[in-house]
């Protein structure tokens, strides 16, 4: 492509002597909605003695095969479009958009991999990252988050894209320390109730503590589950009275469900030690995850941090 | 309460702009196995993930626009906001907990409602949103779907529910409960003209929601695994101290259990909404029927001893009902379930199109083989068979579709748990409703006609057999062993019994035989399917001009004609 860019060029939409104008239409009339429109101007933009040698053609139709849900062909337009314009990345952005769509993940990868070479940027490292998970690689989706990571070390994205990685490799340890250090202060209900799991997860429930106490308060409407992880975090600590009056302060808020349980064992707990303590534990270690993965499934679609 | 039909404008502009800002993340954990999806792969699937097939929750917005035909959609009664009642307050005031509903959701209230088309069929719709107050049924919720089913009646337009919602909500305490008798009460009247009412059952279903209008479908589909009941599983533990079984109040459990017709894949359901939306055109925009041949009744065809026709019509390779309805009918959907028990194998019925013409079918299903016949408990009804066979004889009623029974039973199930739960009333009942049907009723004896197990599907305007069917009050061995002491009589029990379908025609049980290939339906089952289909056709069409009250007092003064006496002194 001559012009070395895809952006809209000023031509008016009525001329169809070039293929930039063609092009230039043809993008107009997807962005009104007019796919019909948009397929007349790629019709013409083919017909073009120079089509064959412009990347801009096979864009066209690539983006409109995109607006059509026709991934698999938009993708074969966008490969021709690469082969004839190999520098432009824009290019090479939109064929793993559909890629990924597609889960071609393997071909994704490569142009990841080449993109990232010649346009280091965290978003292409992000989307590296997972497509290699994805893949079955991970010492390869470590790598290439930890280098987003690295390019943007405050990018609030970047940094719990890793700490889910981590998470997804077994570390997390580490993903851990990302969260904590750098979400927490401004993050969210979900990113809480997240970071409390992992905390559970290594048995850090002084932390884990303070972090559903800080869930409670930014979400009212987690304030049950808040006060059941205080209590576990409190009975997993040794302090027996304190858990005690936890779930007595939490039956204000549910006198049947979850916090019988907790409050039960709680008791039980406080005045000798039961036999079947370790069975009652492990359900309840179960009912507070249920609750938790339950408000994370509703929270799925929030943000991370405020 | 009249309704207004009224479009509502989109909802106000911050709404919008904040659905828009809602950041998502580019790759997205499956919350089942794990796997890490781009999202738009997932947006693609229908937020169902292509590694595992979890289903992934949808706003009301995302599942009304993957439903419904492209920009059909017109919204009604979006600007409808709750009252507080009771003043409600727990951690936060309740007007403070909607506002913070709506920023989080994009959504005034936890259900959207409108019309639109599915398919090109017009339909009602309301769908609950889960994100709103976990789609809670307060006042707005209630009176939508109110509203909406109230718009079905006086569109005369199918009306679908799609259900999300934890149950009724709290904050407006009785007031809520309150919506769970409105919406029923709503959906009465929806019965009363006829206008079929499908429900969607997504994940969660439960409470009050499920306590009311998502239970009543005509139809009732569910999302695979999706969590439906009426007290939470973690209450139910708790209340009875007992581990629950894995997969109890999933879709596929209540399926199981008779409680829901289909469980459906998401990317599915459009189809199958648009295929039970044309079940529900009215004939006459369907194409004509094609002309039958001659019509009998017929019987002029050799006879054929009694006890023959016993060994023909138990044949182990005679046709069954589904090889006949997979020969007669261009469509069929198969509903299951009784609503209370389970589904009863033995009993199949369902949608389907007679050349073009809707109609329900049902009938005794026997297996071809023993491992398929055991699985059909050998074409023997439990209760739940009637039941589920009552259930969709009703629905064909209230929705004017004729029915269409086949009878092909050595009897209703002798069991234990039979006995337990009343077989003799289930089969009393279905006596009892369908007298009263207003509908045309066809009703078929394909092969044996065993007794209260045969009639429970039997009472019809028109009743046909085939030539080599049988139809009794007892099996021939059953009568050789309690009058002649001895079961090896049973040929000469059938010949005394006069049970086939050339002697049922003289004594006016049969109103027309349909003839076989001289060998029997099995040797030429095409044949004997063409014969059928154009009996069928033809009483169907004799049919089709009486008014549904002819329909009643023709069939009354049908079955009040039967019997045999004199003056005080009853016939030998």
């Amino acid at each position: 492509m001559k012009q070395g860019s895809l952006e809209k060029s000023s031509t008016t939409p009525t001329d169809t002597s070039t293929v930039a104008s063609c092009y230039a239409a043809g993008l107009q009339a997807l962005e009104q909605g007019n796919v019909t429109a948009a397929r007349d101007w790629a019709e013409r933009c083919g017909a073009l003695p120079d089509a064959s040698r412009d990347s801009r053609c096979a864009t066209l139709q690539g983006k409109i095969a995109v607006a059509l849900g026709n991934f698999q062909e938009a993708a074969n337009h966008f490969r021709t479009a690469m082969q004839l314009d190999p520098r432009e990345l824009g290019l090479a952005r939109q064929l793993v958009e559909v890629l990924q769509i597609n889960a071609q993940l393997g071909e994704a990868v490569k142009v990841l991999e080449n993109l990232a070479g010649k346009d280091p940027k965290p978003d292409v490292f992000i989307d590296l990252g997972y497509a290699r998970l994805a893949n079955g690689d991970r010492a390869g989706a470590r790598e290439a988050l930890e280098r987003a990571a690295a390019l943007q070390p405050q990018d609030k994205v970047v940094l719990f894209s890793l700490a889910q990685m981590y998470q997804a490799i077994d570390e997390p340890g580490l993903a851990v320390e990302i969260l904590s250090k750098n979400l927490r202060s401004e993050g969210t209900s979900r990113l809480l109730n997240e970071l409390a799991g992992l905390f559970l997860r290594l048995h850090r429930h002084r932390d884990a503590e303070e972090t559903f106490r800080a869930l409670g308060e930014r979400d009212r409407a987690a304030e049950l589950i808040a006060q059941h992880g205080i209590i576990w975090c409190r009975i997993k600590q040794t302090d027996w009275r304190r858990a005690l009056e936890v779930a007595l302060d939490a039956t204000k808020l549910d006198r049947y469900g979850e916090t019988t349980k907790f409050l039960t064992y709680a008791k039980d707990r406080f005045f000798a030690n039961p036999l079947d303590a370790s069975e009652r534990e492990a359900e309840l270690l179960r009912c507070l995850h249920d609750e938790m993965d339950e408000y994370a499934e509703v929270h799925s679609s929030d943000p991370i941090v405020a | 309460m009249a309704v207004q039909p009224r479009v509502i404008p989109p909802p106000a502009p911050e709404f919008a702009l904040r659905i828009a800002a809602l950041p998502v993340d580019r790759w997205t954990k499956c919350l089942q196995c794990g796997a890490f999806i781009y999202y738009k792969r997932l947006e693609k699937n229908l937020k169902v993930c292509p590694e595992c097939n979890f289903h992934f929750r949808m706003s009301a917005r995302e599942r009304i626009s993957f439903l419904l035909d492209p920009g059909s959609f017109q919204e009604r009664d979006a600007e409808l906001t709750p009252g507080d009642p009771l003043r409600f307050r727990d951690s936060m005031a309740y007007p403070a907990r909607i506002a913070e509903s709506r920023r989080r959701s994009g959504e005034r209230e936890a259900a959207i409602c409108g019309t639109g088309s599915i398919g090109g069929y017009p339909i009602v719709i309301c769908a609950l949103d889960f994100t709103f107050m976990g789609g809670s049924m307060g006042s707005v919720v209630g009176e939508k779907v109110t509203r909406s089913v109230e718009l079905g009646v006086e569109m005369q337009t199918p009306v679908l529910v799609c259900c999300a919602s934890g149950g009724a909500r709290m904050q407006e305490g009785i007031v809520s409960l309150m919506q769970m008798a409105k919406t029923a009460a709503a959906l009465a009247k929806l019965a009363e003209v006829g206008v079929p009412f499908f429900s969607l059952l997504a994940n969660p279903t439960f409470g009050g929601v499920s306590a009311s209008f998502a239970t009543l479908g005509d139809v009732i589909m569910a999302e695979p695994k999706a969590h439906i009941g009426f007290a939470g599983p973690k209450v139910i533990e708790q209340t009875i101290r007992q581990k629950l079984p894995e997969g109890f109040q999933t879709a596929e459990f209540l399926f199981e259990k008779g409680q829901i017709d289909l469980v459906v894949p998401r990317a599915e359901l459009p189809s199958v909404l648009k295929k039970f939306l044309a079940y529900h055109v009215k004939p006459a925009v369907l194409r004509a029927p094609v002309p039958s041949p001659s019509p009998s009744p017929r019987a002029s065809t050799p006879t054929r001893a009694a006890w023959d026709c016993v060994q023909l019509a138990r044949h182990p390779d005679r046709p069954n009902l589904s090889e006949y309805i997979n020969a007669l009918f261009d469509s069929f959907t198969e509903l299951h379930g009784d609503r209370h028990q389970r589904d009863d194998p033995s009993i199949v019925g369902g949608l389907a199109l007679l050349d073009g013409r809707p109609v329900m079918v049902l009938g005794h299903q026997k297996g071809r083989g023993t491992k398929q016949n055991i699985e059909r408990n050998f074409g023997m009804p439990h209760p739940e068979g009637y039941r589920k066979a009552l259930r969709l004889m009703q629905y064909a009623g209230r929705t004017g579709l004729p029915l269409l029974t086949f009878i092909d039973t050595p009897g209703a199930y002798p069991g234990l748990q039979a006995e337990e739960r009343n077989q003799s009333e289930a089969i009393a009942r279905n006596l009892l409703v369908m007298a009263r049907l207003p509908i045309p009723v066809i009703c078929t004896v394909i092969g044996e006609g065993g007794s209260g197990g045969a009639l429970a599907i039997g009472v019809g305007d028109r009743v046909l057999m085939l030539e080599n069917a049988i139809y009794s009050v007892i099996s021939p061995e059953g009568c050789a062993t309690i009058l002649f002491k001895d079961s090896a009589s049973a040929p000469r029990a059938a010949e005394v019994s006069r049970l086939t379908a050339q002697e049922l025609l003289k004594l006016g049980v049969a109103d027309e035989l349909v003839p076989e290939p001289p060998d029997g339906a099995h040797t030429d089952f095409a044949e004997t399917a063409a014969s059928l289909k154009a009996a069928l056709r033809r009483n169907l069409e004799a049919l089709a001009s009486l008014s549904g009250s002819e329909l009643i007092d023709r069939r009354y003064a049908r079955f009040r004609a039967f019997g045999s006496f004199s003056n005080g002194v009853q016939e030998q």
